[in-house]
C-alpha cells in the first residue's frame, strides 16, 4: 500500500498535465551556458517564480496573518457542522450525512405522527419520480444493458459530483485482475481438455497397434511402402524405443573408468599430502602479473570424496554381484525361502540380480505376512516373484539402492539363523536402544542387523532418514568404543563393525571426524593428567581401545594428508605418548612397539619425520643393551640415565624370535608371562625392524645421518651373542644402513633467490557499466552517509532561514500597511476637521462681515 | 545436640562477660574466667574466648591501664590500689598473649587463625599508644611460633603481612624488629633444622621482602638471607628458593652476597642450574657480576632433557634474553643455534614450537649467522657436517662452517605448523613468551578446528582393522 506503483505514477502525471497548462508569460527559464541534449532541466533552471511567490504570500496571509490576528484574541468561532474538519469525507458524503442528520432531527419527537406524508425524492429540485419515468420509457429498446445502466446512471443519478474518473482505482484494477484470472482459467481448462483427448487417442492407438503388427508381418515386403506406411512404421518404432537407457558398459570400459577414478583420487591425495603451499607455488604466474594479489578466478581446492567413493563403491561391487548373486539373495531377499527353490531362483537370476536389494526392501514391508506364511513355500515364492518384478521396474529409478551391498556372510550359518531376525528395524533413539537391539546376537547376526538397519533408513527412502542414519552411525561408533574396551575381544564382530563404519563414514565424514576428534581430545587429556601425576607408565594411559581406535582412524581417514582434522591430532597424540610415557614393564614395551609400528604406518605414504619415534626406539635399544656399557650412553627423556629397570630388554640366554604378537592376548591376558627372554628378543627384533623401516622412509631427508646418529651407540652394545641368527643379520643390516646415511653428501643451504618484481603498469580505470554519472564518494559507506546528511542539514538550515526571513517580510509589510492605513485615515480625518473648521471660520467671518 | 547447645550458651556467656569487663572495671575478675576458657577442649569456646580476651585487652590498652610505668621493683604495699590493679592487669595480659601464641601452633586451623587475628588486633591497639612496651615481645612470640619446626605454618604466614602492617602503613619498624628476631632465631639453630622450619622461615622472609624496606632493614635482610642460605635445604625448598630469590634480591643491601650461592647451584647441573639462571642473570645485568664461563655453561645446558624439564619455559625465555645482546661473538650464537637445531631433531613436538622461533631469533639478531641458512662461498657440497656436537666449548664447535640442515629435515615433520615454520625460515624476531606454554592438547585442539567442511576420507575400502606388521588382533 505504501509503495507507489508505476501505474499510480502515470495516473498522477496524467492528472497533473491535464489540470492546467502554465501561462508562457509566467514561465521563467534561466539561461544555460552549455546546452546538453536530452538533459533534464534542474529545478532551479526553470520555473514559475511569480506564481510560486504569490502562492507563498497567499499561504502566509492565510496562516501567519491569521495567527497574528488571533494572537490577542481570547475566543474564536468554531465550525461545528458535521464533517467540516474531516478531510476523509468527500463533499457528497458530507452532504448525505448532513441530510440524514437533518432528517433524523426532523423525525425526533414525531414518534406518533400518523400522517404518512412520504418524502418526495428530488433531483435538482425536480421530482425524481417524474424524471425517471420519462427516461426509462424512452430508452427501453436498447440492447446493451450496461450501456443502459451507464446512461441511466449518468442521467438519473449522476447528478452529484461523482463522475467516471472518481471510481476508485483500486476497484478498477480489481476488475481487471479478475478478468485476466478468468481468462487464464479458461485457457487452462482448454489445454487440459486437449491433453485428455490426446491421451485417449493414444490408448486407442496402442490397442490398435498389435493388430497392425500382425498385419505387417503378413504383408509381403516386396510392396513399396507408401508414405502413410512409412510414418506408421516410424511411430511404431518410436514407441518401442521410448524407454531406452544408456548403453551398457563393457567390462573393459568399467575397469578403465574405475582406474581413472582411482587415479584422480590418488592425485588428490598426493596434492593434500604436499600441503597447500606447494600447490600455490606451482601456479602459473603471468608476465603481466602486477603482484597485487589480483587473480581472475580464485582456485578452488575442494575435495569431496563422498560422492566419488560412493560411485566407486557401487561399481566395484558390480563384479562381486555377479559372483555372489546367489548368496546375496539367500542372505537377504530369499532368507525365508527353503532350499528346494534354489534352482528356480537360479533360472530367473537376472531378474533377481537387478532387483536384489530392493526385493528385500519390498518384502520388508510385508514382514508380518511373510512371517505368518513361513511354511508355505508356494505362496511365498509367488509373492517374492511379484515383488521382484516390481523391483525390476523400479530398479532403474532408484539405482542407489544397489550400492549397499554387504559382504556375503557365511552361507551355512546365516541361512539358518537369519530367518529369526526381523527385517524392518525402527531407528534407535538412543545408544541404549541401539545396544539393546544388538544385544544377545552373534557377530554374524549383528552384522546382518546392522546392514538391515542401514537399508531401512537409507536416505533415499524417506525425508528424515539421513539424520536417523547419522545417529545410527554415531551409536555404532560408540558401540565400537564399547567393544574395544570390553574384557574379551570378538575379532569377527569388530571386523564386521569396522567395515560398516567405513562404509558409513563415506556418507558422513563430518560425523565420523567429530566423534573421533572428541575421542582423541578426551584420551589426550586423560593421558596428560596421568603424566602430570607422574604415573606415566605407558600402560596407564594407553589401553587396547586406544590402539584400536587409532587403527580405525588410520583406516578411515587419509593419514598422508599434510593437514587433516583427524589424522594430524591423532599423530600428535601418538607422538606425545611415545615421547612422554615411560617404559616400566614388558607390557609397556609391547604397547610402545605397537604404537611405533602404527606411527610408521601413519607416515608410510607421506614419509614425514617423527622425532619421538627415534627417541623412543633409541630408549628401547638402550634398555636392551648390556647393563654395564649402557650406563654411559646418553639417553633421551623420559628414559633416565639411572633407570631402575635398565635390564628390561636385556637377553640373558640364547633365545628365539617369536613370530607375530597378538595384541589382544598380550594386553588382556594377565596370566601371560611376558618377562621371558623370547619376548625380549622379539621386542628387540621388532625395534630393529621398525628402525629399518624408518631409515627406508627417511632416506631422502638431507640430515638423516644426524637424526640416526644416536642409534649407533646402543646398537653396538647389544648383547648380540644371545640373539638368533636372523636378528643378528638384521642388526648388521641396520648398522650398514646407518653407515650409508653417513656417507651421504650434504648440499649447502641457500635461501631461494628472490624473484625480481615486475614493473607496475598502470591501466586506465575502465568501468564496465557506466551509469552516466561520476560516482560520488569513496568506498566508505559510513563516511558517505555522514557527508550526505551534513549536506542535507546545511540545505535545510538555509531553507529554514529563508522561510523565516520571508515570514518576517510578510509581517513587516502587513504592519506597514496597517500603519499607513491608519496614517492615511488620520490625515483624512484631520483634513476633514480642518475643512470643517475652515468652513466654520469662513461662516463665522461671513456672519461677522454681515453684521458689520 | 545438647553438647552444641551447651557450647553455644558458653560462647554467649563469654561474650557477655567480655562486655561486662569492658563496661565496668569492677568486673575485671571475669578476665580469669575468660583465660580459663581459652584452655577449653571445644574449638568454638576457645575461639570465642580468644576473641573476647583480645577485645578486653584492646580496651585496656586503649585506656592506658597497660602502659609500662617502669616501677616494677616497687614493693606491693607501696602501690596505690589503682597501681595494683594495673600490675595485676599486666600479669594477666602477659599470660593471655602467651596463651594466644601457644594457640598459633594449634593443629586446628580455625583456632590458630583466630589467635593470629587476635594477636594482630592486640598489636594494632598497642601501636596506637605512644610507647611500644609489649610490641617487641609480642612479635618475638609470634615469630617463634610461626617458625616452629613441627607444623607447616604456610596458612598462618599468609596472614603475616597483617602483623607487619599493624603499626600503620609504615611497616619498616616492625620489619626491622622481625628481621632482628629472625637473625637471633637463626643463630639459635644449630642442629640440622627440619624441612618445615626452613620452609616457614623462607615464607616469612618472602612476606617481609614484599614490604618496603629501609636501609637498616635491608642490611639486616642481607645478613638473615646469607645465614639462611648456609643451612642445608631439601631439594624442593631449594627449587622454591631459586625461583623466588629474585624478589628478595631486590630488598637486599648487597645482592652480590648471593653470588656464591647462585654459582654453586649453577654448577650443580640439571634443573637446579636451570633455575639459578635467573638470579645470576639479575646479578650480571644489574650488579655487574663478572661470570667468566657463563656462556660455555649455558651451552652445556642445552641437552635433550631440557625439553622435558618442568621449567623449560623459564629456561628458554632466559636463554633468549641472554643471547639478545648483539655484542656476542657470532661463533657463539651460531653454536647455540646449531646445537638447538640438533636437539630439535629429537625433540617432542611442543618443544619445536619454541626451538624453531628461538633459532630464527638468534639469526635475526646476529646477521653474521645468516650463513647458517644461506651460504654462498666455499664448497657446494660437504662430505659430512663440520659441526662438532660433542665439543663442550662453543668456540671449537665449528658451527659457523655448517648449515642448518636440521631445518630441512624438520620440513617433513608430522606437525604441519612445525613443517611450515621450518620451510619458511623467515628471519624475523618473534616474541617467545606466547609460545612457551604450548602443550600437545593445544596443538591438537587447534588442529581439530582447522578444516570443518569437506573432510577427506580414505577411498580404499577398509574391511578390517589394519594391524601394523608383526602384530595381530
Amino acid at each position: 500500500m505504501g509503495k507507489k506503483g508505476l501505474s499510480d505514477k502515470v495516473r498522477a502525471k496524467r492528472k497533473e498535465t491535464s489540470k492546467h497548462v502554465p501561462n508562457p508569460f509566467e514561465v521563467k527559464v534561466n539561461k544555460v551556458k552549455n546546452v546538453v541534449v536530452n538533459k533534464k532541466l534542474q529545478s532551479w533552471e526553470k520555473g514559475l517564480p511569480g506564481i510560486s511567490r504569490s502562492k507563498a504570500v497567499k499561504k502566509r496571509k492565510d496562516t501567519l496573518l491569521r495567527e497574528l490576528h488571533h494572537s490577542k484574541k481570547s475566543n474564536f468561532l468554531l465550525d461545528k457542522r458535521f464533517g467540516e474538519g474531516d478531510s476523509s469525507l468527500t463533499a457528497d458524503e458530507k452532504m448525505v450525512q448532513r441530510f440524514a442528520l437533518e432528517k433524523k432531527k426532523q423525525l425526533q419527537g414525531k414518534d406518533f405522527n400518523l400522517d404518512d406524508n412520504e418524502e418526495t425524492l428530488t433531483h435538482y429540485g425536480q421530482s425524481l419520480a417524474e424524471n425517471l419515468q420519462d427516461t426509462v420509457h424512452s430508452e427501453s429498446d436498447d440492447d446493451d444493458e450496461q450501456a443502459v445502466k451507464a446512461v441511466t446512471g449518468d442521467l438519473q443519478f449522476g447528478g452529484l459530483t461523482t463522475n467516471e474518473s472518481n471510481v476508485s482505482w483500486k476497484d478498477k484494477m480489481k476488475d481487471i485482475i479478475a478478468d485476466s484470472k478468468k481468462q487464464k482459467y479458461e485457457r487452462q481448462a482448454q489445454k487440459e481438455k486437449v491433453v485428455e483427448t490426446t491421451s485417449e487417442l493414444d490408448t486407442i492407438w496402442k490397442t490398435v497397434v498389435p493388430s497392425f503388427e500382425r498385419l505387417m508381418q503378413r504383408d509381403p515386403p516386396s510392396r513399396k511402402p507408401s508414405n502413410y506406411m512409412m510414418l506408421f512404421h516410424n511411430l511404431v518404432m518410436e514407441q518401442k524405443s521410448a524407454g531406452a537407457s544408456d548403453k551398457l558398459k563393457t567390462d573393459e570400459e568399467k575397469a578403465k573408468e574405475e582406474a581413472e577414478k582411482l587415479q584422480v583420487l590418488e592425485a588428490q591425495r598426493l596434492s593434500r599430502m604436499k600441503g597447500d603451499t606447494n600447490e600455490t607455488k606451482l601456479k602459473h604466474v603471468s608476465a603481466d602479473d602486477l603482484n597485487d594479489g589480483f587473480a581472475l578466478e580464485p582456485q578452488k581446492h575442494r575435495v569431496s570424496f563422498s560422492n566419488l567413493s560412493n560411485t566407486n563403491e557401487e561399481e566395484g561391487l558390480e563384479d562381486e554381484e555377479n559372483e555372489d548373486g546367489d548368496q546375496d539373495k539367500e542372505d537377504e531377499s530369499g532368507a525365508e525361502e527353503s532350499g528346494e527353490e534354489e534352482d528356480e531362483d537360479n533360472s530367473d537370476d537376472e531378474d533377481e540380480e537387478v532387483s536384489d536389494n530392493f526385493s528385500d526392501l519390498a518384502s520388508d514391508e510385508n514382514e508380518e505376512d511373510d512371517d505368518e506364511e513361513h511354511g508355505s513355500g508356494e505362496r511365498l515364492k509367488g509373492s517374492d516373484k511379484k515383488v521382484s518384478s516390481s523391483g525390476n521396474k523400479e530398479a532403474t529409478i532408484k539405482p542407489i539402492l544397489k550400492k549397499h551391498e554387504t559382504k556375503p556372510l557365511d552361507k551355512k550359518i546365516s541361512g539358518k539363523k537369519n530367518s529369526e531376525l526381523p527385517f524392518v528395524y525402527s531407528a534407535p533413539g538412543s545408544y541404549e536402544e541401539f545396544a539393546a537391539l544388538l544385544h544377545g546376537h552373534s557377530s554374524e547376526e549383528q552384522s546382518i542387523i546392522l546392514s538391515r538397519l542401514r537399508k531401512c533408513h537409507h536416505p533415499s527412502l524417506a525425508e528424515g532418514n539421513k539424520d536417523k542414519l547419522e545417529n545410527i552411525f554415531k551409536y555404532l561408533m560408540q558401540y565400537f568404543g564399547k567393544l574395544t574396551s570390553s574384557e574379551s575381544i570378538d575379532s569377527m564382530l569388530i571386523k564386521s563393525v569396522t567395515s560398516h563404519l567405513w562404509e558409513m563414514s563415506q556418507m558422513f565424514p563430518a560425523a565420523a571426524a567429530s566423534y573421533l576428534q572428541e575421542w582423541l581430545l578426551d584420551q589426550q587429556k586423560q593421558c596428560a593428567n596421568s603424566v602430570q601425576h607422574r604415573k606415566n607408565a605407558m600402560s596407564t594411559c594407553v589401553h587396547l581401545h586406544t590402539m584400536l581406535h587409532l587403527s580405525l582412524i588410520e583406516g578411515t581417514f587419509p593419514t598422508s594428508d599434510y593437514r587433516h582434522p583427524v589424522t594430524t591430532p591423532a599423530l600428535c597424540f601418538l607422538s606425545q605418548i611415545l615421547s612422554e610415557c615411560c617404559v616400566k614393564s614388558m607390557r609397556d614395551c609391547v604397547i610402545g612397539l605397537f604404537l611405533s609400528a602404527q606411527a610408521i604406518q601413519f607416515v608410510g605414504l607421506s614419509k614425514r619425520y617423527i622425532p619421538e619415534l627415534v627417541t623412543f626406539l633409541h630408549g628401547l635399544l638402550v634398555l636392551g643393551a648390556d647393563e654395564n656399557e649402557a650406563s654411559g650412553v646418553k639417553t633421551f627423556p623420559p628414559l633416565k640415565a639411572n633407570n631402575k629397570r635398565h635390564d628390561l630388554l636385556q637377553v640373558q640366554n640364547k633365545c628365539d624370535v617369536s613370530g607375530e604378537w597378538s595384541i589382544t592376548e598380550m594386553r588382556l591376558n594377565d596370566s601371560l608371562d611376558l618377562e621371558t627372554d623370547n619376548y625380549r628378543c622379539g621386542a628387540i627384533a621388532k625395534t630393529v625392524d621398525i628402525l629399518q623401516k624408518c631409515i627406508d622412509l627417511w632416506e631422502d631427508l638431507p640430515d638423516v645421518a644426524a637424526a640416526m646418529k644416536p642409534l649407533k651407540e646402543p646398537l653396538s652394545i647389544l648383547p648380540v651373542q644371545n640373539y638368533p641368527e636372523s636378528l643378528k643379520a638384521s642388526i648388521h643390516h641396520l648398522k650398514m644402513k646407518i653407515r650409508e646415511t653417513d656417507a651421504k653428501k650434504l648440499q649447502v643451504m641457500q635461501l631461494p633467490a628472490k624473484k625480481p618484481e615486475p614493473l607496475k603498469l598502470f591501466e586506465p580505470k575502465v568501468e564496465e557499466f557506466w551509469s552516466g554519472k561520476k560516482k560520488k564518494g569513496g568506498p566508505n559507506r559510513e563516511l558517505n552517509e555522514r557527508q550526505r546528511l551534513s549536506h542535507k542539514i546545511k540545505r535545510e538550515m538555509k531553507a529554514a532561514v529563508r522561510e523565516i526571513k520571508r515570514d518576517n517580510e510578510v509581517l513587516a509589510t502587513h504592519q506597514l500597511e496597517v500603519i499607513t492605513r491608519k496614517d492615511a485615515e488620520r490625515k483624512r480625518k484631520t483634513k476633514d476637521l480642518m475643512n470643517s473648521l475652515a468652513n466654520q471660520e469662513g461662516d463665522y467671518k461671513a456672519i461677522k462681515r454681515a453684521k458689520h | 545436640m545438647a553438647d552444641t547447645g551447651s557450647t553455644s550458651s558458653v560462647v554467649r556467656s563469654i561474650k557477655s562477660k567480655a562486655k561486662k569487663v569492658v563496661a565496668d572495671h569492677k568486673h575485671s575478675n571475669l578476665i580469669l574466667d575468660l583465660l580459663k576458657h581459652t584452655q577449653s577442649d571445644l574449638d568454638h569456646v576457645v575461639c570465642a574466648s580468644c576473641k573476647a580476651t583480645g577485645k578486653v585487652f584492646c580496651h585496656f590498652l586503649s585506656t592506658g591501664h597497660l602502659l609500662d610505668t617502669g616501677k616494677t621493683t616497687v614493693a606491693e604495699e607501696d602501690l596505690s590500689k589503682e597501681d595494683q590493679f594495673c600490675a595485676w592487669l599486666k600479669e594477666q595480659f602477659t599470660t593471655a598473649w602467651e596463651i594466644l601464641c601457644d594457640h598459633l601452633t594449634n593443629p586446628t586451623g580455625s583456632i590458630a587463625e583466630c589467635a593470629m587475628t587476635t594477636l594482630v588486633s592486640l598489636l594494632e591497639a598497642e601501636g596506637k599508644q605512644s610507647s611500644h612496651g609489649f610490641g617487641p615481645r609480642l612479635i618475638e612470640g609470634i615469630l617463634r611460633q610461626l617458625l616452629t619446626s613441627e607444623v607447616d605454618q604456610s596458612e598462618l604466614i599468609e596472614l603475616f603481612p597483617a602483623v607487619l602492617l599493624a603499626w600503620g602503613e609504615d611497616s619498616s619498624e616492625i620489619c626491622s624488629l622481625c628481621l632482628a628476631h629472625l637473625k637471633n632465631l637463626l643463630k639459635e639453630v644449630e642442629t640440622p633444622p627440619g624441612d618445615k622450619y626452613l620452609s616457614n622461615v623462607w615464607r616469612v622472609l618472602k612476606k617481609i621482602a614484599s614490604q618496603e624496606l629501609k636501609d637498616k632493614s635491608r642490611r639486616q635482610m642481607t645478613a638473615v638471607v646469607c645465614r639462611f642460605l648456609k643451612l642445608q635445604m631439601p631439594t624442593k625448598l631449594y627449587r622454591e628458593v631459586l625461583v623466588s630469590i629474585s624478589s628478595i634480591m631486590e630488598k637486599m643491601s648487597s645482592p652480590l652476597m648471593l653470588t656464591d650461592f647462585l654459582t654453586e647451584s649453577f654448577n650443580i647441573g640439571g634443573a637446579i642450574s636451570l633455575m639459578s639462571l635467573q638470579g645470576l642473570f639479575i646479578l650480571m645485568t644489574q650488579y655487574n657480576l663478572d661470570y667468566p664461563d657463563f656462556y660455555t655453561k649455558l651451552y652445556s645446558m642445552f641437552e635433550p632433557q631440557v625439553f622435558s624439564a618442568r621449567y623449560k619455559a623459564r629456561f628458554f625465555l632466559l636463554a633468549d634474553t641472554f643471547l639478545t645482546s648483539t655484542h656476542l661473538p657470532s661463533y657463539l650464537v651460531a653454536a647455540f643455534a646449531k646445537r638447538l637445531a640438533r636437539l630439535s631433531l629429537h625433540a617432542p613436538t611442543p618443544a619445536l614450537y619454541i626451538s624453531l622461533p628461538f633459532i630464527m631469533n638468534l639469526i635475526s639478531r646476529h646477521p653474521a649467522c645468516e650463513v647458517l641458512l644461506h651460504r654462498t662461498e666455499g664448497p657446494y657440497e660437504f662430505e659430512e657436517d663440520p659441526f662438532q656436537p660433542n665439543e663442550p666449548d662453543p668456540k671449537n664447535a665449528k658451527a659457523l662452517d655448517s648449515c642448518l640442515w636440521e631445518l630441512q629435515t624438520l620440513e617433513m615433520h608430522i606437525d604441519p605448523n612445525v613443517a611450515e615454520k621450518a620451510k619458511k625460515r623467515k628471519i624475523v624476531e618473534t616474541d617467545l613468551s606466547g609460545l612457551l606454554e604450548t602443550t600437545v592438547s593445544d596443538i591438537m585442539e587447534s588442529e581439530a578446528k582447522k578444516i570443518k567442511k569437506d573432510i577427506p576420507v580414505n577411498f580404499e575400502r577398509m574391511t578390517e582393522l589394519k594391524m601394523p606388521s608383526g602384530f595381530v588382533l
